[in-house]
């Protein structure tokens, strides 16, 4: 407050219009504050002399580059802060390595989630896959087992046609193959059979199952296609019965001809 | 509920007293509801002819194939009837079945019935098997002599032995597989000109010719395990398909030839 004192009577002394008292009386207080006579004076003097020197007017230039430049201001302003775009700014450069790093770990941290939410969802969909493709397996299986059983040979044709299509058939299928190349009715449906048994002819069940069948085949064309098979898997098992129908006398004349020479390749 | 009927000797018989050849003739009535039917018939011995006809009677006539003069008399007396063929029908349902006795005699047997007929017919010795005029699906088999079908209009699973199987057909049923074997006859099938078919063929040592444009596949691959070892061989059929391909038509003999002909 003092000091505020001290400035506002300084200035009332250069720049105020005072009374030769007054001005006696501002020196005498300023003197009691602690400043000299000529202090005091060279104020007054210096105010003098800069009051005496001109001040020149602003040139148009001067006022178009001050008006520009308090647009700019004001653009920058409505804009934001320079300076706190500055501060941010640095910010960002100083904390950068270390958001990489944070960076880094947030989207590992994200990749494993997913991966783990996706392998998770696609192990639930392929066991949903395996169960049902299994359960579609079993009802064709029991479609096929079924259709078998009509007695239309057209039908027994396509349930052979869909079990040389499986790729893995339960033994139950294969049994009911054999029994088909065995106990039906119509010779074709018991060839074909005897061709769907082919492809899985490395399955032991159907090897000994084609050895054991040769005694119950009459046909002519299905006991020729039947002893090729087994001379092709090489099937010596088959020897005692190829014998027991070169016993038989009204085996067919060709047949006995291809029967004799599978003896002879199997020995 | 199939209402189960049993024909039984239904005969008309024409007897004469020169010769005892004379056929006899069975007739099953069928009810007017009756749209469908599937028939079996067993030949031990003679041919067996199908013909389907616009009517809703079955006719069967037996006719015994070698004349036998009745010359047989004693004490001036001639034999006026015998009792060497017996013909039955049993009815249950829509399904009818023959049952015939011959005594080891030689008899040919004519069927007429509707149109509209499934069969299963066999001729177990001496004798052809011949269907005409049916709409249906046939099952024949004939150890020793020919089938012909003629005019059919659906399936057929047809196998000889040592006879010609011969097949026209009128139409075929869509999607309904078909095979034809024999072990020593030829195979000949005539089929319409727009059937779309799958052809699985194999004739061991005669051709296949056929006026159709079948376009065969490169036989495939195919592996046997023998004795822990892997053999790869082509596979034995050979296949292709009728515009375009459609339902498998199985035809295999040995010795035969086989021909598929357009309509």
């Amino acid at each position: 407050m003092e000091k505020y004192d001290f400035d506002e009577r300084l200035s009332q002394l250069i720049y105020g219009d005072l009374s030769p008292d007054e001005k006696s009386r501002i020196i005498a207080g300023l003197k009691v504050d602690g400043m000299t006579e000529e202090e005091i004076m060279s104020y007054v003097s210096v105010a003098g002399i800069l009051d005496e020197y001109p001040v020149p007017d602003p040139s148009e230039r001067m006022d178009r580059r001050f008006y520009a430049m308090l647009g700019e201001e004001k653009k920058k302003i409505l804009l934001g802060s320079p300076d706190r775009y500055e501060s941010k700014r640095s910010f960002f450069l100083s904390a950068w390595p270390l958001m990489k790093i944070a960076a880094g770990i947030a989207l590992f941290i994200l990749g494993f989630a997913t991966a783990s939410w996706i392998n998770r969802t696609s192990q639930r969909n392929q066991n949903q896959m395996a169960q049902l493709s299994g359960e579609v397996k079993q009802l064709k299986e029991t479609l096929v087992m079924s259709m078998m059983q009509q007695s239309s040979p057209v039908e027994r044709i396509k349930a052979v046609n869909m079990i040389s299509n499986m790729d893995d058939p339960e033994s139950r299928v294969i049994s009911s193959l054999l029994n088909v190349l065995n106990h039906d009715n119509n010779d074709n449906v018991r060839l074909l059979a005897l061709e769907a048994l082919i492809r899985y002819s490395g399955i032991k069940q159907v090897r000994d199952g084609l050895v054991t069948s040769l005694s119950h085949q009459t046909s002519p064309l299905i006991q020729m296609r039947l002893t090729d098979v087994l001379v092709a898997l090489h099937e010596t098992k088959a020897l005692p019965e190829f014998r027991k129908m070169l016993n038989d006398e009204s085996l067919n004349y060709s047949v006995r001809g291809k029967i004799n020479k599978a003896v002879v390749i199997l020995l | 509920m199939t209402r189960r009927i049993l024909v039984l000797f239904s005969f008309i018989v024409f007897m004469e007293l020169q010769a005892w050849c004379q056929p006899e003739q069975l007739v099953v009535n069928l009810p007017a509801s009756f749209k469908t039917g599937h028939l079996s018939f067993e030949n031990p011995r003679g041919s067996v002819k199908v013909t389907g006809y616009d009517g809703n009677v079955i006719l069967v006539t037996g006719t015994p194939r070698y004349s036998e003069k009745a010359e047989k008399q004693a004490n001036g007396m001639h034999r006026i009837a015998d009792n060497d063929l017996d013909i039955s029908a049993e009815v249950n349902g829509s399904n009818v079945m023959l049952l015939c006795r011959t005594t080891g005699k030689t008899v040919d047997f004519d069927i007429k019935l509707p149109r509209d007929f499934s069969l299963k017919l066999r001729s177990l010795d001496n004798g052809t098997v011949e269907v005409i005029n049916v709409n249906g699906e046939i099952e024949a088999e004939n150890n020793n002599g020919d089938i012909k079908l003629d005019n059919i209009a659906g399936s057929a699973v047809l196998s000889s032995v040592s006879g010609d199987i011969t097949a026209v057909f009128r139409k075929v049923t869509e999607g309904s597989p078909m095979m034809f074997t024999s072990f020593e006859g030829n195979i000949c099938i005539t089929l319409p000109g727009d059937t779309q078919a799958g052809l699985r063929i194999k004739s061991e040592t005669g051709e296949i010719m056929s006026d159709f444009d079948i376009k065969p596949s490169k036989r495939k691959s195919v592996m046997k395990d023998v004795d822990n070892k892997q053999i790869w061989s082509l596979e034995d059929w050979v296949t292709g398909t009728v515009n375009g391909g459609g339902p498998e038509y199985i035809m295999r003999t040995y010795s035969g030839k086989v021909c598929i002909k357009k309509r």
